[in-house]
């Protein structure tokens, strides 16, 4: 007994020292802590966070899978939610081994990332009338986690801490209430330090301000909160006659953080109305007269304290719904330079100088991901200025490119360190969009405040919507590759060390594409369109790919009246979670 | 023709509210509902546009004319009151209540415009 009990001992601790001497060691879910997240780009089998780790990489350094033998990937299991309205929108994550992804809702599922044995479900109880007030509803796209606890934002403003090992919810906040206009959350939330920072929807509805706010991610007690609008005096000022009281902003998607200066970069959402009679006298008329700060750009907050560091305003006086918050934020370094790639819904990709000692981030670079954009003639890209805006007049204004969606969505890009490109996604619609000159809904009402009405059409030229995805250069957006798709993927991208970039499509096939040239090297039909996550991770010893199937977002809405089918019939209270291995 | 173009946008906004036609909702406790008798026919079409633009573009085209994340509203077969109800009440998951947003002669207005919409083809 005595030698077995040593042999064991010994072979324990002799597996543990391997684990633990190398890169790469899986996380336990008690310590992801802060430090574990600011490793999470050394940790390729696990994925601990939203955008994989604060590089917002979505990059696995994991080879098992590779092109050489991506040809015998093959489903290894799947997990089908039920019911899930509006399909399954959310990046999983994993943590030593176990998957938790989330459907509509806010419902967390917690499996065995290896067998998809069913371990606990967190199903939080919705405030149905506040909730179903919402065009977002019942929208959730993913969790954050640290200390143990998950943590999740609702669509009736509460974010919740649960137990990841039991699924119990360990405490909840109502952190928005409807006292200056109904807002939720539908994007995942970003820890940092000690803290999980989330952002609130809700840019197309009369009320104020947008906030993105702190909590101490052991009680959830509010650290910290800074609105996206009105906020400050200075964006007070921008909106004139106190428009900002009906002004909608946000930050409805997770933003990324910088350890070198602890600044948590995030997107902003659009101005209410989303669309603007005024033409060309937005400064002075119209009824949000001025450049409604800080909606859709950038802000740099200190992580600490929330105060506003730095900012960049990519679209002044936003007139086509096209927002900051939709938007990874890539980081990189290169030639002594600290940088940060932040795309927009517009379809141009903005590049910053990380130094945020600046009022204004330092523009690097911006570059032209869209092909069939008419909504401005160009960025300055030393500057980051519109230059030609194409002004809405009240009425019919045909063709307007891209269309309210943009030619950017919500979902990631992929920068791949083995290439040194960056892998994104770009869709090209456009709409006839009437601008209804409508009334003032009245200050934080709550309601929906969207001034137009529009048919999508396919570009000028095209007989019908498509899309591209391209390898590129992050920083001058040189184009390596390009592969055209007939219908213009809604997923989030991955890419490996293994050389693939997996794209999920709209129409169920998930391809997988050389790194290097875009070749296709695999394709499976996964029978429903994606527009959630996919990662890879690894358990027991073995690589896996993890992607989320499911459709009925609003964007996916287009595809109806774009393409007729397959999406005329695709079901959109449906989804699964479907995972690959060799 | 505008008329008809405004009263076919209408028609067809009601009829993507209406497309899947349920049984008249039990009326919520979160509306503005009176009971009162109302008057459709108070709501100029041209406000009836204009609340449209502002609620129900998102997921209706062209003033409901064509299909985009909600059905088209032009030709629903919904009957008046269903339509009224499916805006009063929303469908889970989908669609908001709008009882809360509009008031009852709106509401009204709002299916009496979406059930004189003609689809296009």
């Amino acid at each position: 007994m005595k030698r077995s009990l040593a042999i064991r001992t010994w072979l324990a601790c002799g597996v543990a020292a391997a684990c633990l001497a190398g890169a790469g060691v899986p996380a336990k879910a008690a310590d992801v802590d802060a430090n574990a997240l600011l490793k999470a780009d050394e940790n390729p089998n696990d994925w601990l966070m939203y955008h994989q780790s604060y590089k917002s990489w979505h990059y696995s350094a994991l080879d098992q899978i590779n092109a050489n033998n991506v040809k015998d990937l093959k489903v290894v299991w799947m997990h089908t939610p039920g019911a899930n309205k509006r399909g399954v929108q959310s990046v999983p994550i994993v943590v030593d081994g176990v998957l938790y992804y989330t459907t509509s809702g806010s419902q967390i599922w917690a499996l065995d990332g290896a067998t998809g044995a069913f371990l606990w479900k967190f199903e939080p109880k919705i405030d149905k009338d506040r909730a179903e007030g919402t065009v977002y509803n019942p929208y959730n796209r993913g969790v954050a986690a640290a200390f143990g606890k998950l943590y999740i934002g609702t669509a009736d403003g509460r974010l919740i801490a649960v137990d990841m090992k039991t699924g119990k919810q360990v405490w909840e906040n109502q952190l928005l209430t409807t006292e200056k206009g109904n807002k939720g959350y539908t994007g995942a939330p970003l820890v940092v330090k000690d803290k999980v920072i989330i952002g609130a929807d809700g840019g197309e509805y009369s009320g104020c301000c947008g906030p993105i706010i702190a909590v101490d991610a052991n009680t959830g007690k509010v650290a910290w909160q800074f609105d996206t609008i009105a906020g400050d005096e200075r964006s007070r000022a921008s909106w004139k006659n106190d428009s900002w009281k009906t002004g909608g902003g946000g930050g409805w998607m997770p933003g990324g953080y910088d350890p070198k200066t602890n600044t948590v970069f995030w997107g902003t959402a659009n101005p209410a109305p989303d669309y603007d009679w005024s033409f060309d006298k937005w400064q002075t008329e119209g009824p949000r007269p001025g450049e409604n700060l800080y909606t859709s750009g950038v802000v740099a907050l200190d992580a600490d304290t929330g105060k506003l560091k730095s900012f960049f305003q990519e679209i002044p006086h936003d007139n086509w719904d096209f927002d900051g918050a939709v938007g990874e934020f890539v980081m990189l370094d290169r030639d002594g330079k600290n940088y940060v790639v932040h795309p927009n819904k517009g379809g141009y990709v903005y590049v910053y100088n990380r130094d945020v000692s600046g009022d204004k981030l330092k523009i690097e670079n911006v570059w032209h991901l869209g092909k069939t954009s008419n909504f401005i003639k160009d960025v300055d890209p030393k500057t980051g200025e519109l230059i030609g805006r194409r002004e809405l007049k009240e009425g019919m204004n045909k063709q307007l490119c891209p269309a309210i969606d943009g030619a950017i969505s919500w979902n990631s890009g992929s920068y791949n360190p083995d290439t040194g490109l960056y892998y994104k996604i770009g869709q090209e619609f456009c709409a006839d969009q009437e601008v209804v000159k409508t009334d003032n809904p009245g200050a934080y009402s709550g309601k929906l405040y969207l001034g137009a009405t529009w048919t999508v059409v396919p570009p000028p030229g095209h007989e019908k919507a498509f899309g591209h995805v391209s390898g590129r250069d992050p920083i001058t957006g040189k184009v390596a590759w390009e592969v055209e798709y007939k219908y213009f993927p809604l997923a989030s991208l991955l890419s490996t060390k293994g050389g693939l970039l997996f794209v999920p499509g709209a129409d169920g096939m998930l391809d997988a594409l050389d790194t290097k040239t875009g070749k296709k090297l695999w394709s499976h039909n996964d029978g429903l369109g994606h527009h959630g996550g996919i990662i890879s991770y690894m358990a027991g010893g073995k690589q896996y790919i993890a992607v989320t199937t499911g459709w009925g977002s609003h964007v996916s809405g287009n595809f109806k009246p774009l393409y007729g089918e397959p999406f005329a019939s695709m079901p959109t209270d449906n989804g699964q979670l479907i995972v690959f291995g060799l | 023709m505008l008329g008809i173009e405004r009263r076919l946008l209408l028609a067809a906004c009601a009829g993507a509210l209406l497309a899947i036609a349920p049984p008249a909702a039990p009326a919520a406790e979160n509306d503005n509902s009176t009971g009162a008798q109302v008057d459709a026919a108070a709501v100029p079409v041209t406000e009836v546009k204009k609340l449209f633009a502002n609620n129900c573009s998102w997921c209706h085209g062209a003033y409901g004319m064509t299909a985009d994340k909600g059905p088209r509203l032009a030709g629903t077969k919904m009957t008046e009151d269903e339509v009224r109800e499916r805006i009063r009440h929303g469908k889970e998951g989908y669609m908001p209540p709008f009882g809360k947003v509009l008031n009852d002669q709106q509401i009204a207005a709002f299916a009496k415009y979406i059930k004189s919409l003609t689809p296009a083809d």
